[in-house]
């Protein structure tokens, strides 16, 4: 029974490995972008005259950075891409052959992904992180309420990304809403700038969006910055999305199948 | 015996989007779309016993991967009832792909980055294989489609023939009751092709595993079918024997000789000259005016032959003249 699951993650790592050195590519630009932000914000800080911006101290700000990239690498998801290059080449049909849930497949799949990436890309990056940049190990609780709520983020940028990915049974190409999804995602979800930096209007409507729970939120359980109230509100609101979304993945789903039409032979 | 497949009226439209060509109406077609409807099957009707080999013939665009498609739950019909192994296929999916193995020549169905071995292996475990069971099926099947050698080799480094061959063997692995496959010879080698047909009736004598085959290829339904069912513009124009078809419609031979020199005044009782080259002619034989062998002794005694080749009447052929006894 779990041979079913596991064989599915296998099949991710095993293809992984083919893309190995696209992976130790990100090894040196990741601590390049940090080595920017480093500086820029260092400027900042210094500019301002203020040892804290927006709760944040420059230490802090620097390891949500570094953190953030962590998080970018469990949760990348290139399921949107799968479907819109299956649906148009009716390659699709191969998937839908085997006898598994697609949904579950893919996701493992991904999980394959983020195993190899865990280890060839995160670990060492948090070593080199640690050592250049001063970053904070948190303890092993913290660390635990962390790792969960990642899980949670993976499987909220998954739905995502399926999201997107379904729409291809209607739209076929779906190259621009992909890249818009990815820089959107990203951008409510503080991968760019901590939500705190801005304005309490839109604070207010980011906790009740998804998106905060996929990256802001789960760097600030990094950072310490959750009560053990404040986080079991996060992995509330987390369930509940993926309640959400995943209702909506079931009924797109309904539809979508209906419409596959197997394209080209 | 009970039936294996049942089908029932089944129809299927496609629906697309009219578009012409420029790219003024491409922007049109951004604001209003025109639907188009094209009607794929037009309520065909058959049903296959457990056992049977049944080839599934006609032209290009005649709704056989359509057909295929629905039976293997890949799409859903517009109209019309279908039941296989006690499953409706579009229902329960999960489940009833367990009990099929697809092969479709045309798509790729194995992971493209990597070996086949990684597929088969994924195949051994979603479809719960034992792995001694696995392990000697897999063996056996490497051994008779001949792929020892590249199985480790990723898939996309593979030719098109080598991935056809490994194809077959992941959706077989699971050794499923019912077998669709489409156009699976497509890019096999002559040898190839001869070992691929043993390896079906085997299959078949062995297990008792039942196959429906689209092909183009006759050879591969005068070795495997006794029983067709030509299908044409999303009708069945044919369902019964071979042997019948046969001895209806290929009573003629089509011979394509090549001489050292010119061919001057060849006459053979039911030999009908289709083209008639500087030093070759085409000819056709009518089989029951005159035996081959009795036209090729002629040819040799009387002309220096370079080379003479026998083909079959096409397909198409037999079809359209169906088809119009049926008007
Ligand atoms: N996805 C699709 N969308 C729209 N029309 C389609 C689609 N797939 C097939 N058709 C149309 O349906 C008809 C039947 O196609 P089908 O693929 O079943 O033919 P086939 O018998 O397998 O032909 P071939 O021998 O060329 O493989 C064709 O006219 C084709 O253009
Ligand atoms: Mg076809």
């Amino acid at each position: 029974m779990i041979n079913k699951y596991l064989a599915s993650i296998r099949m991710g790592f095993k293809d992984m490995i083919v893309y190995r050195f696209h992976l130790y590519m990100s090894l040196i630009t990741a601590p390049l972008s940090l080595l920017i932000y480093y500086y820029l914000w260092k400027s900042i800080y210094s500019y301002a005259g203020q040892a804290i911006i927006n709760g944040f101290t420059f230490n802090a700000l620097i390891t949500y950075y570094a953190i953030n990239t962590i998080i970018g690498w469990f949760v990348y998801s290139e399921v949107d891409a799968w479907f819109e290059q299956n649906i148009i080449n009716g390659e699709l049909i191969a998937d839908l052959l085997i006898p598994v849930n697609l949904f579950s497949h893919y996701f493992l799949v991904h999980r394959g992904y983020s195993i190899f990436g865990l280890m060839v890309e995160t670990i060492p990056f948090l070593f080199i992180a640690k050592l250049v940049f001063n970053i904070p190990i948190p303890g092993f609780w913290i660390l635990m309420a962390f790792i969960l709520a990642l899980f949670f983020a993976v499987v909220l940028e998954f739905m995502i990304s399926y999201i997107v990915g379904l729409t291809a049974f209607w739209l076929k190409r779906i190259t621009g809403i992909r890249k818009a999804r990815r820089t959107i995602v990203l951008f409510l979800a503080g991968g760019m700038l901590p939500l705190s930096f801005f304005p309490q209007w839109f604070q207010d409507i980011s906790f009740f969006l998804p998106f905060k729970y996929i990256r802001d939120a789960v760097v600030n359980i990094w950072l310490g910055n959750y009560e053990i109230i404040g986080m079991l509100q996060i992995y509330l609101l987390q369930i509940l999305w993926i309640g959400v979304l995943g209702y909506i993945i079931y009924l797109m789903w309904k539809r979508a199948s209906k419409r596959f039409s197997g394209a080209g032979t | 015996m009970k039936n294996i497949i049942e089908v029932r009226n089944l129809k299927k439209t496609y629906k697309t989007h009219e578009r012409k060509s420029g790219i003024l109406n491409a922007i049109k077609s951004v604001f209003a779309r025109k639907h188009r409807y094209d009607a794929a099957l037009k309520g065909i009707n058959f049903s296959i016993e457990p056992g049977e080999i049944v080839g599934f013939i006609g032209p290009n665009g005649a709704g056989k991967s359509t057909t295929i498609k629905i039976l293997a739950g890949l799409l859903y019909p517009s109209d019309g009832e279908v039941q296989v192994l006690d499953f409706i296929p579009w229902k329960e999916r999960v489940k009833y792909v367990q009990n099929i193995g697809v092969v479709f020549g045309q798509k790729i169905q194995l992971w493209w980055d990597l070996p086949p071995l990684d597929t088969f292996e994924l195949h051994r475990d979603l479809y719960k294989i034992p792995k001694e069971k696995f392990e000697k099926r897999l063996k056996f099947m490497i051994k008779i489609m001949g792929v020892s050698k590249i199985i480790n080799k990723p898939v996309r480094d593979l030719s098109l023939g080598e991935r056809m061959k490994c194809q077959t063997i992941a959706a077989l692995l699971h050794k499923p009751k019912l077998v669709f496959l489409d156009e699976p010879t497509i890019g096999l080698d002559a040898v190839a092709k001869e070992r691929y047909r043993e390896f079906i009736l085997s299959t078949n004598t062995r297990f008792g595993t039942t196959f429906l085959i689209t092909t183009h290829d006759m050879q591969d339904i005068e070795k495997l079918c006794k029983r067709i069912i030509i299908i044409n513009d999303g009708r069945i124009v044919y369902d019964g024997p071979l042997k019948e078809i046969k001895e209806k419609y290929m009573t003629t031979k089509i011979l394509d000789i090549k001489f050292d020199g010119r061919p001057v005044g060849f006459k053979h009782k039911g030999c009908e000259i289709l083209k008639r080259g500087k030093y070759g002619l085409k000819v056709v034989v009518d089989l029951s005016k005159s035996k081959i062998n009795e036209v090729i002794d002629y040819l040799i005694k009387e002309y220096e032959v370079v080379d003479i080749n026998i083909q079959d009447t096409p397909i198409e052929e037999i079809i359209q003249r169906i088809y119009k006894e049926k008007k």
